[in-house]
């Protein structure tokens, strides 16, 4: 190998390379003997201290490192480790590419093999998806909830406020008892004025009106009407009934 | 150095044999040895049984000449003794009154006797005295025999810093003895 030699370089250069190589002609130039020689004592042979030094560990460090036993157990360790690095790797890429194609993100063949496989979203269903998202970027409208949802207009919901059917706890003017067979639990958690009906969110007309409302929201045949107000005892609105 | 038989020994210590590691280990150990505790005595002897263990567990992967063998064995042990004095910087222990026995630096006449006849410990003691990097090239061209290629691959340089290295060690090393011995007479 060619060494590229600096510029500047001095014949005294030359004849200290020739001193390490230990290519020097002799007679060595007087100025350089002190220097050779030290070099000399610097790289004498190893006494025998130096060379028995660590030996014995050494060799029992080679004795282990060359036993078979030791050979197939460092052959086994580095197998089971690679596999473990391997199948944890391909957990997480497993993982990853799940919930990218669940997220709707995935390349739409991708995602399209991910719709067959797995049941992610297709790629035309996450496409309109975000589509919708770019449209709406708060995200979408809160769901409708009868219990905290506000209802300024006044709209009628059904259903008991507390979802439990039970009566609402405060009286309202507003009672059943109209022999239309809607009951009419009153809300009295919620800012909506009055949602009216069942707790399950569904007016149940019957076929036999019923003054009354019943605990669960769901209006009961009854034989005969009456003038009383509903389930929560207050009485009724339309003037025919009477507080008890 | 081994010599012609240098492959078929590294083959048999590579297939188990201890007579011919032993006899690769004696061949390189005191120049590993010097070059450490050059390099750092406090840890020189740690840090070349790490790195024996390193080569024994790899001994098979090697395959070359005998100068790449000893180019690759001091590469771990440089890399070891790197690691070494990270460890230590961060727990430094300095052990000075031995050190100074055992390689002769800072006492008086370390340098008024090494004229006439050098031993090797006050040799490798003024090798010692050089700049860090300007001794470890010395010891490698040196002691352990490489050539400027293998050293600047040791030491992760160019082989022209190598050299320039290598050059400003010697030349401070004769300006040194001419200096002793001027003072003698």
């Amino acid at each position: 190998m060619d060494i590229e030699r600096p510029e500047g370089e001095t014949p005294e250069d030359s004849r200290l390379d020739a001193l390490m190589d230990g290519t020097t002609a002799d007679p060595v130039e007087a100025a350089l003997v002190p220097l050779k020689r030290l070099l000399e004592a610097a790289a004498a042979p190893g006494s025998p201290t130096e060379q028995q030094d660590g030996l014995v560990a050494a060799l029992r460090a080679h004795g282990q490192a060359s036993s078979p036993t030791v050979a197939a157990r460092v052959t086994k360790q580095g197998t089971r480790k690679r596999w473990t690095i391997g199948a944890a790797s391909a957990a997480v890429l497993l993982l990853g590419t799940a919930t990218s194609a669940y997220a709707g993100v995935l390349p739409a063949p991708l995602q399209d093999f991910a719709h067959a496989t797995i049941g992610a979203p297709s790629a035309a269903e996450a496409a309109a998806e975000n589509s919708r998202d770019q449209r709406n970027p708060n995200g979408p409208a809160p769901a409708t909830d009868s219990t905290i949802a506000p209802n300024p207009g006044g709209i009628t919901l059904p259903g008991n406020p507390d979802g439990t059917g039970r009566p609402a706890t405060t009286p309202t003017p507003e009672a059943n008892g109209n022999g239309t067979g809607v009951a009419k639990p009153k809300p009295t958690l919620s800012p909506s004025p009055s949602p009216k009906g069942n707790s399950n969110g569904v007016n149940k007309p019957k076929s036999t009106p019923s003054p009354k409302g019943n605990s669960n929201g769901v209006n009961k045949p009854k034989p005969t009407p009456t003038p009383k107000g509903n389930a929560n005892g207050v009485g009724n609105t339309n003037g025919n009934g009477s507080r008890p | 150095m081994i010599g012609r038989d240098f492959d078929s020994v590294l083959a048999r210590a590579s297939a188990g044999s201890s007579d011919d590691f032993a006899r690769l280990y004696r061949d390189v150990h005191p120049a590993l040895i010097r070059y450490l505790n050059v390099m750092a005595y406090e840890q020189a002897d740690d840090v070349a049984a790490e790195a024996w263990l390193a080569a024994v567990t790899s001994l098979s992967t090697f395959s070359g000449t005998e100068t790449s063998f000893r180019s690759w064995l001091f590469t771990i042990a440089r890399n070891k003794l790197i690691d070494a004095q990270r460890k230590a910087s961060r727990r430094p222990t300095t052990p000075l009154t031995e050190a100074h026995d055992r390689t002769g630096r800072g006492a008086a006449d370390a340098a008024d006797q090494v004229v006439e006849a050098f031993s090797t410990e006050r040799a490798l003691a003024l090798i010692a005295d050089l700049p860090k990097d300007q001794a470890e090239a010395v010891m490698l061209r040196v002691v352990v025999g490489l050539d400027v290629a293998d050293v600047a691959e040791v030491m992760d340089r160019s082989p022209g810093a190598v050299r320039v290295l290598a050059h400003r060690g010697l030349k401070r090393l004769a300006q040194r003895l001419a200096d002793e011995e001027n003072h003698e007479v």
